[in-house]
Order: structure tokens, then sequence, then C-alpha cells
């Protein structure tokens, strides 16, 4: 029962951050169709942003944390003005393409600024454990659960509530009406990316808490895909609920069954949604009208 | 349209290049290929090995991406699946060259009709993520399937030789792979000016209108899968048998990226295109390479950040591209033939 | 309920199967009854969730002949093409092909199995391949005639270049009847809207089908180039024996193109019928008034003849013409209607409009109304 639970909260924990990741994908996806190769870069990049501002400048970790967030912003912008809306129009394969270019420039800048080896992160959640019926397990790993669970309830009400977030819905369902009702688009994107950053920023913060940077951070990004194919594209609770699920399949299948069989078992899902139910549990269909 | 040249029959029409001038420039460019190896030394034609082998890949890739508008992320899978099946014929069964490379075509051509299936009823971006799973899945059973592939292991390759001669020498080499490049390139531009390639560009444009006028599109997909896959294991092939090793992290999805980016700098759905691109990006890199080991005297720090470089760079470039110029370097160089044809008229 | 069903016992209506009430039962056997049938579409029913596209849709089409398809928009005529041409499974319902070789049934075939048994189309919004020449398009429709696998085309010469050549020559006959030469090498995408318009047919045509499907083939274009396309029709089936499915807005061009016409509206089909029973045929008109257009008209019982006559094709003209200014468009038109249908009750047979409200067919001219009948916009 305890390795159930231990291997549970794990899951939980990894699944959370690719909630977090997903959610921004999912959002950048919703407002302007683009898919974003980069989102797990954009992690990693708030990882070791935090990490500069934290452990090499020695600022106190709420600031950090605060300086991660605003330069994660400024980034998403800076990328959505300069790259991708240049692209608008384009055909699916250049903005494929574009996204990964991207996200090769993001990897080489941390690995050349950075290098590629582990660093310690000044881990600056509580890495006491606690306890909980009769498994013990690490508070940081707990408080990452709840920050990112309160995290994603507050941009799914930022979708449902506000001005930006319903302009946003709407940009995605038809632009040119969303146009003539006076949303301004490009305002709208940018606000897109900027909340993608910043949501992939602090999952990179909360990840690095656990793990370190360097290393395992860097093959978070690619687990979006499978993340995000089960939950829907364009559904935010489908990101969440990916997350989860996906983070627990991984644990379940390491601790269980082993033989590396982790590590393929998300694609391997995703193969399986693909031919059953492309858009996944949340998302929507598209249909083609001729 | 150009004047003052008319044909008196469809086949001149149809011919692939109809200008004398045309005509002679691919001449003079044959010519000097076939002059260069004995006047370029082992650095030149290691090159112009890679480009070759290389130009066949992103020929393969074009098939499917360029000319039949599927993306697919898993070409560092099909060269890793041709790779490995001609090496192993080769290596544990013995099997001469000339044949294990035949017949790992085939193998992978199956598999990438496998790999098509999905094409059924998915498009775009819900293609390229199944690919990119069927990918990550290939280089999980690769490196995990040891008995088969030796897993994590180099698998070594014995040298093709024909009668006595040691072909992977990179002057023998050269004649087998641009041999092979002029004519995987020759039947990719028959095959778009036929029945066949006609109807894999019309599934890109408007699959709807193509069912409508009784292209099967589904089976031409599959099709578009197979003749892609066999022509890009062929390239992975090649590489096994030049190399004399196979390694599993040269075909990794950071592979099938790249080629991706050959034929999109390159120029989509050009035949030329496929080979500027490999050129471009098998050169860029040595480029940097080499001008870092120039400056390695002034700026000792720089092999530690090189690899980094030449990865940045490579996001540079195709992020440049994309936004600059997205029809590549087949439109540049259209350009420039368009401006010398009208010179100086050329408003 | 058209006229022809009104008439005298004795002659029993062509029940079809399923036919809906509305349905055409002519008095006495027609020439067109006994020419064969090509195709054959009993009670289609297509929905789109709670939407009924089509509702128990039946109809028949005749070798050889034009029969137009018309109906306000959103009655389920594209819905109708698409359905016969496979590109959406109606629900219940069946579609039959009386090939040369024996009826096939079409519904529940893939698109291209049905274009490989000489169904031929073209489509509301332009569908070509844009990047693509026009030759390339063409001889994409040649696509269900040549032969050649990949190994063939990727070598070429030899069996492959011949095989091409031979279908180029047909391309290029279909060039030469359709006009459009001086377009061969032209990029699809860069070409005018009505050119392209002519592209896609002739690449219909380039498939040698024998029921050739058009859905608006003349939507956006001024008078000349329907004409155009009018007469290419037209030679497309007298010269070449194709029969044609024809979706048009402009009555004009319908009366006097089509040999048989059905009227669809809310996806059922209110009737079928000559040009001349369908202009009279006050369901057709409710169709393009509305309920309380035909009251008007009903009400309206003046002696006057009115000008032009309130044929269903001059009312549908007003209506497409957006100028149904209210109730001067309708009472203008609703004294000459009135006086048709007086006219026609006195009628036994066939319609040949011997009331004075039906006058010349001619009278309205594609698009435009009678100045005469309605206020100018």
């Amino acid at each position: 029962m305890d390795t159930f639970l231990q291997l549970t909260l794990s899951g939980l924990t990894n699944g959370m951050v690719y909630a977090l990741v997903a959610v921004g994908f999912v959002v950048i996806y919703k407002a302007s169709d683009v898919i974003n190769f980069a989102q797990g870069e954009l992690l990693l990049f708030g990882a070791y942003l935090c990490f500069a501002f934290v452990g090499q400048f020695g600022l106190p970790w709420s600031l950090g944390v605060l300086l991660t967030m605003l330069s994660a912003a400024a980034v998403g912008l800076v990328i959505e003005r300069t790259v991708l809306r240049p692209l608008i129009g384009e055909p699916v394969i250049s903005m494929i393409m574009v996204t990964i270019g991207l996200s090769s420039v993001l990897k080489a800048l941390v690995n050349g600024i950075w290098g590629p080896r582990p660093r310690a992160f000044p881990a600056f959640l509580p890495s006491g454990e606690v306890q909980i019926g009769s498994a013990i397990v690490g508070a940081d790993r707990l408080l990452t659960i709840v920050v990112a669970a309160v995290l994603l309830g507050l941009l799914s009400l930022f979708f449902k509530t506000t001005r930006e977030g319903i302009a946003m819905r709407a940009i995605a369902d038809d632009q040119q009406a969303a146009l003539s009702m006076g949303i301004r688009i490009p305002r709208v994107l940018a606000i897109a990316w900027a909340l993608a950053a910043v949501s992939a920023s602090i999952g990179g913060i909360l990840l690095a808490n656990i793990v370190g940077v360097g290393g395992e951070i860097s093959i978070v990004g690619l687990k979006v895909f499978p993340v995000v194919i089960l939950g829907g594209l364009d559904s935010i609770p489908g990101a969440v609920v990916g997350g989860a699920i996906i983070g627990l399949l991984e644990v379940y299948t390491g601790g269980y069954i082993g033989h590396g069989l982790n590590l393929i078992v998300p694609y391997i899902v995703l193969i399986l949604v693909l031919m059953v139910r492309p858009y996944g549990l949340f998302g929507k269909e598209i249909i083609e009208r001729v | 349209m150009r004047s003052g040249v008319f044909f008196s029959d469809y086949q001149g029409d149809m011919q692939l290049r109809r200008l004398p001038l045309e005509k002679l420039r691919l001449g003079l460019f044959l010519a000097a290929l076939c002059v260069f190896p004995f006047f370029a030394d082992t650095y030149w034609l290691t090159l112009a090995n890679q480009i070759a082998i290389a130009t066949i890949g992103a020929l393969g890739l074009n098939v499917l991406v360029g000319y039949t508008g599927q993306i697919s992320l898993g070409q560092g899978a099909f060269m890793a699946i041709g790779a490995y099946s001609s090496g192993i014929f080769a290596a544990r069964f013995d099997i001469p060259f000339f044949l294990s490379i035949p017949i790992a075509c085939l193998i992978t051509a199956a598999i990438g009709v496998f790999f098509g299936l999905p094409s059924l009823r998915l498009k775009g971006l819900y293609l390229a993520i199944a690919t990119l799973a069927a990918q990550q899945i290939v280089e999980w059973v690769i490196t995990h399937w040891t008995g088969l592939t030796g897993g994590t292991e180099a698998l070594v390759v014995p040298s093709p030789r024909l009668f006595g001669v040691r072909l992977n020498r990179d002057f023998n080499f050269y004649w087998i792979s641009v041999g092979l490049a002029l004519l995987v390139a020759l039947f990719v531009a028959n095959l778009f000016r036929s029945r066949v390639g006609r109807a894999m560009v019309a599934v890109r444009d408007q699959d709807i209108a193509a069912s409508a006028l009784g292209v099967d599109v589904f089976r031409t997909k599959l099709v578009a899968f197979a003749t892609s896959s066999f022509l890009v294991g062929l390239s992975g092939a090649l590489i096994a048998h030049y190399r004399g090793i196979v390694t599993w992290e040269r075909f990794t999805l950071e592979t099938s990226i790249t080629y991706l980016a050959m034929i999109i700098i390159g120029g989509l759905g050009t035949v030329s295109g496929s080979f500027f691109g490999a050129a471009f990006l098998t050169l860029l890199p040595a480029l940097i390479t080499t001008v870092g080991r120039d400056l390695q005297t002034s700026a000792p720090g720089i092999a530690a950040v090189l690899p980094f470089v030449q990865q940045g760079v490579f996001g540079l470039v195709v992020i440049l591209f994309l936004v600059l110029e997205p029809e590549g370097l087949a439109k540049l160089w259209r350009n420039v033939k368009d401006y010398f044809r009208t010179w100086p008229f050329s408003y | 309920m058209v006229k022809g069903a009104a008439s005298p016992a004795g002659s029993a209506p062509k029940a079809e199967p399923g036919a809906p009430a509305g349905a055409t039962a002519p008095s006495a056997p027609t020439a067109r009854d006994a020419a064969p049938k090509l195709l054959e579409v009993s009670s289609l029913e297509l929905r789109f969730g709670g939407v009924k596209a089509l509702d128990d849709v039946s109809l028949d089409v005749r070798r050889g002949e034009i029969f137009a398809v018309i109906g306000p928009n959103g009655a389920g005529k594209t819905s109708l093409l698409n359905s016969i041409s496979g590109l959406y499974r109606p629900q219940s319902g069946e579609v039959v092909l009386h090939t040369e070789e024996g009826p096939r049934r079409l519904s529940g075939l893939a698109p291209h199995a049905i274009a490989r048994l000489g169904v031929a189309r073209s489509f509301q919004n332009i569908e070509l391949f844009r990047h693509m020449t026009v030759l390339d398009n063409l001889m994409l429709g040649r696509h269900v005639h040549i032969k050649g696998g990949v190994v063939r085309c990727g070598i070429y010469w030899g069996a492959q270049r011949r095989e091409e050549i031979r279908h180029r020559r047909v391309v290029e006959e279909v060039i030469d009847f359709l006009e459009i030469q001086a377009l061969r090498e032209r990029t699809v995408g860069t070409l005018a809207y009505g050119l392209q318009k002519r592209v896609e047919l002739a690449r219909a045509l380039a498939l040698e089908p024998e029921l050739l499907l058009l859905d608006e083939p003349m939507a956006g274009m001024n008078v000349e180039e329907k004409e155009d396309i009018a007469r290419f029709v037209l030679d497309i089936n007298q010269e070449r024996g194709t029969t044609v499915v024809l979706i048009e807005h402009d009555m004009g061009v319908v009366m006097d193109l089509s040999d048989q016409i059905a009227v669809l509206d809310f996806g059922r089909n209110l009737g079928t019928g000559t040009p001349e029973q369908i202009r009279r045929d006050p369901a057709v008109i409710r169709a393009y008034l509305g309920e309380a257009g035909e009251a008007l008209i009903a009400g309206e019982s003046s002696g006057d003849a009115g000008a032009g006559g309130g044929t269903a094709e001059g009312v549908a003209a007003t209506a497409n013409a957006g100028a149904a200014q209210g109730e001067s468009a309708s009472a203008s038109t609703g004294r000459g209607s009135d006086s048709a249908n007086r006219g026609s009750s006195d009628d036994s047979g066939s319609g040949s409009g011997s009331g004075p409200g039906s006058g010349s067919g001619s009278s309205s001219t594609p698009g435009n109304t009678d100045d005469s009948r309605a206020p100018k916009p």
C-alpha cells in the first residue's frame, strides 16, 4: 500500500508539472491554432532563470520567482512578436518547424549559458516529509501538486470569466467574427504566449525544486504531446486530467512492470488515443464542409 | 512563360528540361560531378558523400511531406530501420551489400506503410504527433531489443566489397552515393510529372476534390509512405555501409527534425530543394566546426560551446528561412535564374 | 400539387417509391418515361446531428437529359449532390446508377469508386488544385483512365510516357472544347474566378463521365460568362451525350436549359417536372416567398394580368435578386401569378401556359428583375 501511495503521489507530482506545461500549449493552440513545439523548452528556460536569480545572484526566492515569471512573460511576448506573427496564415508544417527552430535556439541558449551538466538548485519548497496514512512523502511534492492545482484552477477561471479569456476562446472559434467584435487579435495572442511561458516556467521552478536543473528536466518537454492528445488539444481541463493520467501511468508502469517501459508508455497511450478517439477526452471535433 | 520555345509533340512539351540553356546547365553540372573527385581531398570527398546520402533521404522525405503533404517526424526511425536491417543482414548473415541494401529498403517500405495507417483518419498536426510517437517507440525498440540490434552498442558492418575492391573508401563510395542520388532524383522528378505523383499532390492540395476525381486518397497516402520510406531506408542503409558502424544516436528525433529542416530550407516539394537543403545543412555544421577550430587558439573555451552554437545556429537558420523566404533555397535559385533569364530587362 | 395530378382519372399517376406527397404524377406517359434511367435516388435521408439536410428525397434522372435542382439557399441541394457523389453518407435511402453493365448501388461507395463508375462533379466553392497548372489539373481529371503504378511512373521512359501522351491528347480535346487553350500553363490559383470555374468544368469533363454533377457552375458570373457556361453545358449534353444534373439559382438559365427540374426546400423534394410545370407550381412559389407571400398572391385576385407574369421563375428571380421589397413587390407579382393560376387551372395536360400571366418564359433576364414588376432596389 505504501508503494502505491508513494507512486501515486510521485505520479501526480509529475502529472501536475506536465499539466502546467500542457496548459500553456493548449492556451496557444486555442488562441491561434499554433502548435508550440518549444513549450518544453520554456519550462527548461524558466527553471534555469530561477536558478540564475536565486542560485547565482542570491536573491530571495520570492523575488526570484517573481522575476522569473516576468522574464518568462517577456520572452513569450518577444517570441510572439518576432517569430509567430510573420507566420500567420502559413501552413501547419511551417508553424511546426518554426517552433521547433525556436526550441533549438532555447536549448542552445540554456546549454550555452549554464552548461549541460546538472546543477544544484537552491530548493525553497519545504523539503521535509509528511506522513499520509502509512506512507511517507516529500512535502515538496505535495506542495507542487497543490500549487499546480491552484494555478490551473485560476487559469480555468480566467478563461471562463475574464474578458481576455473569453476573447481568446472567441478567436479560437472564429477569427473573423472576433475581429468584427472589436477584439484586438495581436494583443490577445501576445497575452496567450505570455501566459503559456509563465505557466511553463512555474512548472519548471516546481520541478527544479524536486530534481534540480539539468538532465531530467529537458525531456519533460516532449511529454506534452501525449498529455494534450489524451486531454484534447483545445481543452484546459483536458490538460490537467491528461497530465495526471500520464504521470500516474508512467510511475505505475515503472514501479510495477519495469523494463524501461515507463519511457514509452505515454507514446503508446498517444497512439491508442489517436486511433480510437483522436480528439481526446475533452477536445472538440472539427467538421469539414465542402 | 518562355518565349520562342515551341514543341511540335507532347513528348517535347513534357520534358524535364525544355530549354537548351537548361540542358546545357544540367550537362555542365553532371560533368563537374564527374570531375570533382579527382581533384578533391578526403575532407571534401567525405562531405560530398554525406551530402549525396542526405539528398537521398531528403528526396524521400519530400515525397511524403512536400509533395503529398503528410507531415512526418519519423525520418530518424526509418533511417534507423534501413541502417540496422542492412547492417544486420551484412554483419550477421554475410549477405553482400548489393542484396542487403535493397532488402533493407523493402523492409523499411513495409514498415512505412504500417506507419502510414493512421493517415486514414489523421491529418496535419495529428499525423505529425502520431509520427512523433512512432519515432520515439522505434527508438525505444532499437535501444531495448538488444538481442536483435545490440541495443545501445554500435553495430559493426563489414566493408562492402566488389571484386575485392573496398567500396567504402571515400573516393570509391562517391560513385555509388552520387550515382544513386542522381537516379533517385530522376525517379522523383519522373514520378511527379506522371499519374501517381499528380495524385499525391492532389491529395495534398484538395483531398476531397481528388477523391471526387477518382483518386483513392488513402491508397495514395500509403503509396507515398511506402515510396518515401523506401528511399529514406536507402539513405540509412548507405550510411551503415559507408561508415561501417551503426549507432542509434544517429537516428533520433533530432535527425528527423534536421531532415525536415533540410526540405523546408531547401524548398518543399521540389527536387532541387532536396539537394539544396541537404547540402546546406551538411555544409553549415562543417563550416561552424572549422571556424571553431580556427578560433580555438584565440578563444580556448570555444570547443566546449561548439555543439550549442551548432544547435543555436540551426534553430536560427530555420526560423530565418521560415520568416523571410518560406519557399526556401529552391525559390532563391529560381529568382537567380529568372534574373539572368530576363537580364537586362528584369522589369 | 402540380396541376398535372389534378387531371381526370383514368391515368394512373406514376408513383415513385417513397415519393412525397407533392411529387409529380404526370397524367399520361411522356417521352421521358420511355427514356432509360441513369440515376435513381430513393427516399434519401441525411441528418447532421438534429438538422435534417435531406428529408425523404426521391427523384430520377434519365439518360441524356439536363436535370436541374433548384431551391432556396440551405434547401439541401449541395447535400443532395454530395450524397450522390459519395462525400456524405445518408442515414437511409438509396442511390442507384444504371451503368452500361447494369444497376450499381452508389450509396455506401467511397467517392473515388463512384468517380470510377463515370460520375464527375464540380464544386460550389472552387476546389481546384491551386498550385498546379491548368494542364495538370485536367490530367488529374483523367486519373481513373490512366494506368501506371509507382515504379512505372518513376521509370517513365517507355510505357508510362506513351500512356501519358495518349491521355494528354484527350485533355487537349477538352481544352479545345472549352476554349481554354491560352491557360494551359497557368497556375490555377492565378486565374480569374470565372476562368477557374471553367477549368473546374473542364476537369470534370476530362473524366469522360456519364453523369456530370454541377454545383452552381455560374455562381458569381456576369451575363456574358453565364451565357458561355450555359452554351458549354448544352454542348456537353448534346454533342457528348453526357447527362447533366445542375444546381443553379439563375431561373432564366434553368428554364432555358433543363429538361426536368426538381425543387428542394428544407431538404424535401417539393416536386419534379418540366420547366413549364414547375414555373406554375404554387408550392414552388410558396417556397420562394413564404406563406405570407402566398396568401398575398391568393388575396390579391384582380383581373389584371400584370406585366411579365407571376410565374415561379419571376418570383424566384425577384426573391433571389433581393428585390422582394415587402408588399409592393409581392403585390405586383401577385396579380400576375394569380392570373396565371386562374389561367392554368383551366388547362388540362402538361402546361403550355395559355394564361395571360404566363407570357413569355424569357421575361426575366438572369438575376435581374423586370422594372415593371418590382421597384428598383
